[in-house]
């Protein structure tokens, strides 16, 4: 399945995380350019709070995945050795809490890892036969993209943009539709 | 390179006398709980207390050496800020070859007491001819004896000897700036620096296993756990943080180190939450184990704790995990200065009860046991091989005045409460017409199932005024060393090579942070 974004999109690519980050530093004092993303290779230091984002909420949503992993287990387990089948292992009573103190970590930790996974992937539009749109095969390699939405823009709005990106040093100016 | 920040701390006058209260109101206690009385209780008192202080404030200093050298080693610059910190605290050491060389002498020379704390001790239970022999004692003794007990004096001589190096090249950078040998691009300072740092580390490592067994484990001689050094070195690994960032706000608060950000109370306030839950996990895996297994000869560590020191089981397992995993959770938490602050205050009274609950019931075991013994002997009853003690057929005796542990059953006289003072020496007397003719009951076993409650006293089941005062007059000693070494060379080391990555330290964790 192939995504489609039906967007226009003008990007620069940068040799090095310091002059992406001074080139972000530059864009923003520009009111007029409104940065889409920037890309990069690898997570770059100090560059969230650059770009204006808020912190991932995505840990809220592990917690909740956890404690649910928590009761799921604990509780069954309870229900399982004093309700439904209970055994007596090693003369210790039906409901041992100790006992259930490893498997409900484990399940805990199952539950709130594998939970976060799957959300991410569900708000990032990612996963199995998902074709996302790429704008240049470098940005997964050394280069580091600074992207602008030009879908809307009128033509001097898109000189003024390539302009700013060559004078924050960009190695290369494109664009592309995804 | 900025060297224009050459921070000295002064210790003022007034920080001095404070300290030094607090060393009197230490020594007022300890004076009080050896000469309030010249019974056991008042023994065991002292030397638990004495024990207890010096193994929790001497195990800080040794893990302050660990903290920097796991640095040194991992090339973890962002402590180089506040290294001076932890290079103070670990002078304490020599104040712990003291400590330990006096106790140890006197367990040498057998000083009354000293039997009580440590099982191993009593020359009774070690002569095979006693009528008191306990085997698992003796069996024991080739590694739990006064002379072994000697070596662990040596061994904080050998980490003494390591916190010199560490602080002496750490010293001498504010004088000489590094140089770079051919060859080398690592500093030479900061090479001898590592190479000290990875021989420090295994020697560390097994050594405070060994010191561990031989302070806090033999007092429970006939306990082992493998996993307790573990558990006793993160204790005290908490701690150590804990205090390193309350002396980093005592400095802050002087105006000093102003250069310690949020990004290192975050840090800092990960470790604290880390090593809390590594504690935890190694609690749980020591119980749970123990628990499982059900043998006896293990089970009577917890046993005792559980039934009749059940405050402090559980106010441990709150101090030292729950509070500080719930409330440390979040980043924010763990970057704010009141809420770390908090926590660490919290986290050091926990594992200073941590302690506290590992030697006292130990000794108040060895103390029952003894009662016991002494009990038997009155009567006149045949004794067994006294290793039998350590199975889990205990049961508590309700008609005591001193409520004795004991492996027989079969014992109970309603009604027969004595008034008499628990520290009545000849306890024998005051029990005997409980238990005359009682002696045709001993093979009816589990005849009696019914759990006694033992008297609660302060001062055995929970920390009493005596105890805090000691802690008080330890922490007094302690902080004024920490502070006296702090005062002596600058907070800044200038010319630490990772001196300016420790400054511009950054977590990676956005929302309050400064974009530059």
């Amino acid at each position: 399945m192939k995504r489609v974004l039906n967007k226009k999109v003008l990007f620069g690519l940068y040799n090095d995380e310091e002059i992406l980050k001074d080139a972000v530093i530059h864009i923003n004092k520009d009111d007029d350019a409104e940065i889409m993303d920037v890309y990069s290779p690898f997570p770059v230091h100090g560059l969230d709070p650059l770009l204006g984002l808020s912190e991932s909420r995505i840990h809220i949503a592990g917690f909740i995945y956890g404690i649910t992993g928590t009761i799921i287990a604990f509780s069954f387990m309870t229900w399982v050795f004093t309700a439904d089948w209970p055994i007596i292992f090693g003369g210790k009573p039906y409901f041992s809490a100790p006992a259930f103190i490893p498997i409900t970590f484990e399940f805990t930790v199952l539950m709130a890892s594998v939970g976060m996974v799957v959300t991410f992937y569900l708000v990032n539009g990612l996963g199995f036969g998902v074709e996302n749109p790429y704008l240049h095969d470098r940005i997964t390699d050394d280069k580091f993209c600074i992207a602008f939405d030009i879908t809307h823009s009128t033509k001097e709005q898109i000189q003024a943009l390539s302009t700013l990106l060559e004078e924050t040093s960009a190695e290369e100016v494109h664009t592309k539709d995804i | 390179m900025s060297n224009q920040n050459n921070e000295i701390f002064v210790f003022d006058p007034k920080a001095k006398l404070f300290t030094f209260i607090l060393m009197a109101i230490g020594a007022l206690s300890l004076f009080l709980s050896y000469y309030s009385g010249t019974d056991d209780m008042n023994h065991i008192r002292f030397w638990t207390n004495y024990l207890h202080n010096s193994v929790f404030f001497v195990g800080i200093a040794f893990t302050a050496v660990l903290f920097l050298a796991c640095h040194a080693l991992a090339w973890g610059g962002w402590v180089a800020l506040f290294k001076r910190v932890n290079e103070a605290m670990m002078n304490f050491l020599y104040v712990g070859i003291v400590l330990f060389g006096i106790l140890a002498l006197c367990i040498w020379m057998n000083a009354e007491g000293t039997e009580l704390l440590y099982l191993w001790n009593n020359p009774d239970y070690l002569d095979p001819n006693h009528p008191h022999f306990d085997s698992l004692a003796f069996h024991k003794s080739p590694f739990v004896n006064p002379i072994v007990y000697f070596l662990t004096v040596v061994v904080l001589a050998i980490w003494a000897l390591f916190a010199y190096l560490f602080r002496k090249i750490s010293l001498a950078e504010d004088t000489t700036p590094y140089s770079i040998t051919e060859n080398n691009s690592v500093p030479d300072n900061v090479r001898k620096n590592r190479i000290y740092a990875a021989a420090f580390l295994p020697v560390a490592g097994f050594s405070s296993a060994f010191v561990i067994w031989q302070w806090v484990m033999s007092v429970d001689t006939h306990w082992y756990s493998t996993l307790f050094a573990w558990y006793c070195t993160v204790s005290l690994f908490v701690s150590m943080v804990s205090f390193t960032y309350l002396i980093v706000l005592y400095l802050r608060s002087k105006g000093l180190l102003k250069k310690f950000t949020a990004e290192h109370t975050h840090d800092l306030g990960k470790y604290i939450f880390g090593f809390s839950v590594f504690w935890a996990y190694l609690w749980f895996s020591q119980f749970m184990l123990i628990w499982y297994a059900n043998n006896g000869e293990e089970t009577q560590y917890f046993f005792i704790r559980f039934e009749q020191f059940k405050i402090l089981f559980f106010a441990n397992l709150l101090l030292n995990f729950v509070s500080p995993f719930l409330i440390l959770m979040m980043n924010t938490s763990k970057r704010t200065v009141g809420t770390l602050g908090f926590v660490a205050g919290l986290v050091i009274f926990g594992h200073w009860l941590d302690f506290y609950q590992m030697l006292k019931p130990g000794v108040w075991y060895n103390y029952e046991h003894k009662m016991h013994i002494m009990h038997e002997d009155a009567h006149g009853e045949v004794h067994g091989d006294h290793g039998e003690h350590s199975d889990n057929t205990y049961k508590l005796n309700t008609n005591q005045t001193i409520p004795v542990l004991t492996t027989y059953q079969g014992e109970e006289d309603e009604g027969d409460h004595h008034s008499d003072s628990h520290h009545d020496d000849d306890h024998a007397h005051t029990n005997e017409h409980s238990h005359t003719g009682d002696h045709g009951e001993h093979a009816d076993k589990g005849h009696h199932d019914s759990h006694a409650t033992p008297k609660f006293q302060v001062g055995v089941h929970i920390p009493g005024f005596i105890e805090f005062g000691v802690f008080a007059g330890f922490l007094g000693l302690f902080l004024f060393v920490t502070l006296t070494s702090i005062s002596r060379a600058p907070l800044y080391p200038a010319n630490d090579p990772y001196i300016l990555e420790s400054e511009h330290y950054d977590t990676g964790y956005g929302p309050d942070r400064d974009p530059h």
